[in-house]
């Protein structure tokens, strides 16, 4: 039975607008896990970010946003006191967390180090993110693997497609192993940024024995793959399938391009709220129970302009466009 | 001709501004049909300062990348906005991270260079600093840390100078050089090369009048964050807790001018009196509606503030 859970990257921090402030206290993260679970979302998903040296990440880091354990002690008192507080107000299980690579990237540049700390800095929050997984008995550890390609490019000497690639794929096989320990499992996450895009996930999935995959499906489409296609070629592989929507088409070779997401040239909206795309999900759906799928799948509307409406939309397209069209089996 | 020049601090818009511009209103408001689509780009927020009177902006820290990234140069970003009206980007904010420990001032030197050739490259004059890192988890300073970081920024000051900048300390309540550290840190200050941008909320909040501050201290403070705040003089439990800047339950600390209990009229009387002139600053953080706190406060300042002194 298929589970739907909401990622908390639906909330947009680096952005301007209207009130943008109450979203840097404890009391709106408070007020919207309630709002996340009155929307019927049971599971949660939260991205993970342990540094400071970027100043975004510093900013974001040290009001109510539950972005890392330091965080998570300093506003909620402990793991397990998020987690019970969680649980009171009506999330059963965050579902995993998210890294991502291009936050290394960017403390480097923040802290004015090289890559050649790259490294060792992703394996320190991938480690830091596997304990704090443990602490609030969670399952998966998604990895989005390389940072931007417009960032590697101007960062990284050398092939990319060689050492880099090849290191990328060592240190997520150190990251399987570990999380494996812990009962852990590792879900790779694809964007349409990533070095590790089309091809090169699949390929990359293939090489690091024992990790899953976490397909995000508006980043599918937006690479120019067919999002049910690549659900089905690796059905037998997924965890934490994030259904994501999107309308947008890379014209102007966007995805080779630093903040990737935030296009000046050409269009610019890249992702559309979860049903007002133009991705297959119904189709993706339909592949997923087809094949018993009874992992979590994790909605989002990132970077919507209205995150309490698009909570309610989600709910409203998954009960009555996923749900009710699949037969009513959840 | 007006002996005061209005600028505006931009963090209240938000942590970033996602887009220079946008090339298709219509990519946003259609399926949306809010207001979000007028706060997404730089075209747009510039226009609404320089149409409210403000000619100067002041951009934070954390924008600096983000405005390399997006402009190039930080140069291409103050042409833009002098496309668009702005006469002069009037300064940055830093906050001077390991000043308060001897043995990191070299690397917080290193990391702090940066913003001195941003504020350079974007033709500003000045860069408010907070003095050191917050109170929780680092505070109390003892005395040798405070003048340890007096230090620092005494050669922070002195690198500034060589472009012909100012640092300008900003105190703020939950910082590290709080109530206790202020006036023996300022002591330690070398005036030739570091100034003192006086917040009135923020020192008000600490536990300072700033009226009373500024008539004291009036060679010393070059410019101003001007705002407003209902919690004058804040207890200790409430300032240096973790992340006391965004207060738990939403609460707002800063609010437009003449909202709250700092004596503007008061300080007004004291800029008559030294005969301050030249740009003097705005910065209303923490507002829900950043549109109508700005036109809230030029409307005080028109009717209030300017028949005292401008």
């Amino acid at each position: 039975m298929m589970k739907f859970g909401c990622s908390l990257e639906l909330i947009n921090m680096r952005t301007s607008g209207p009130n943008f402030i109450i979203k840097q206290s404890k009391l709106y993260w408070v007020e919207m896990f309630k709002l996340v679970a009155a929307a019927g979302f049971k599971g949660i998903e939260l991205p993970y970010n342990p540094f400071s040296s970027d100043p975004m990440a510093f900013e974001i880091g040290r009001c109510g946003v539950p972005i890392s354990a330091f965080a998570v002690n300093a506003k909620y008192g402990s793991p397990k006191e998020f987690m019970a507080f969680l649980n009171e107000v009506g999330i059963e299980e965050v579902t995993g967390v998210h890294i991502n690579a291009n936050d290394v990237m960017l403390e480097i540049i923040a802290s004015g180090q090289d890559m050649s700390v790259y490294f060792n800095l992703f394996e320190k929050m991938g480690m830091e993110a596997i304990d704090f997984l443990c602490s609030l008995g969670s399952k998966v550890l998604v990895v989005s693997p390389t940072p931007e390609i417009g960032w590697l490019e101007r960062m990284v000497n050398g092939d990319l497609n060689g050492e880099f690639a090849a290191k990328t794929t060592e240190l997520l096989k150190k990251l399987v192993a570990a999380a494996k320990e812990k009962g852990i499992s590792t879900a790779i996450k694809n964007e349409y940024w990533s070095l590790m895009r089309g091809k090169a996930a699949a390929d990359l999935l293939n090489q690091v024995e024992g990790a899953l995959f976490s397909p995000d499906l508006a980043h599918i489409q937006i690479t120019g793959d067919d999002p049910v296609m690549v659900i089905n070629a690796h059905k037998h592989q997924l965890a934490n399938v994030r259904f994501s929507d999107t309308d947008f088409t890379d014209e102007v070779g966007n995805y080779k391009k630093i903040n990737a997401e935030i296009p000046v040239q050409g269009n610019q909206k890249v992702f559309s709220d979860l049903g007002e795309g133009s991705v297959d999900l119904l189709g993706v759906a339909k592949v997923l129970k087809d094949n018993g799928y009874d992992g979590w799948i994790i909605c989002e509307s990132k970077k919507t302009l209205n995150i309490h409406r698009a909570l309610l939309k989600m709910r409203w397209f998954i009960d009555h466009e996923i749900v009710n069209k699949l037969g009513g089996d959840k | 001709m007006s002996n005061l020049k209005y600028s505006y601090q931009t963090n209240m818009w938000g942590l970033m501004v996602q887009y220079p511009k946008l090339n298709n209103w219509n990519e946003w408001y259609q399926k949306d049909f809010s207001n979000a689509v007028y706060y997404l780009d730089w075209d747009q927020i510039l226009k609404y300062h320089v149409g409210a009177g403000f000619k100067g902006i002041e951009l934070m820290f954390h924008m600096e990348p983000y405005i390399d990234q997006f402009f190039g140069h930080a140069k291409n970003f103050s042409d833009f906005a002098k496309e668009r009206g702005i006469e002069e980007v009037t300064g940055t904010f830093a906050i001077a991270f390991n000043s308060q420990d001897k043995s990191m001032h070299e690397s917080a030197l290193k990391s702090l260079q940066g913003i001195i050739d941003f504020t350079a490259n974007l033709g500003g004059k000045r860069i408010n600093i907070m003095p050191a890192g917050g109170y929780y988890g680092l505070g109390p300073l003892s005395k040798d840390q405070v003048t340890a970081a007096a230090s620092f920024m005494n050669e922070f000051g002195k690198r500034c100078s060589e472009k012909d900048i100012i640092p300008c300390v900003h105190t703020e309540f939950w910082g590290s050089i709080n109530k206790n550290e202020l006036y023996s840190y300022i002591e330690q200050l070398d005036q030739r090369y570091v100034g003192f941008c006086l917040d009135t909320a923020q020192v008000l909040i600490m536990g300072y009048d700033p009226v009373k501050f500024y008539d004291d201290y009036h060679e010393f403070v070059k410019y101003f964050h001007l705002k407003d705040t209902t919690f004058a003089y804040a207890p200790d439990e409430l300032r240096l807790k973790a992340g006391a800047e965004f207060q738990d339950g939403g609460d707002r600390w800063f609010w437009e001018l003449g909202s709250g209990q700092v004596d503007f009229v008061g300080l007004w009387k004291l800029l008559k009196k030294h005969r301050y002139k030249g740009w003097i600053g705005l910065e209303t953080d923490g507002t829900p509606d950043p549109m109508a706190t700005m036109l809230l406060s030029k409307y005080y300042i028109n009717h209030v503030l300017s028949p005292i002194y401008e």
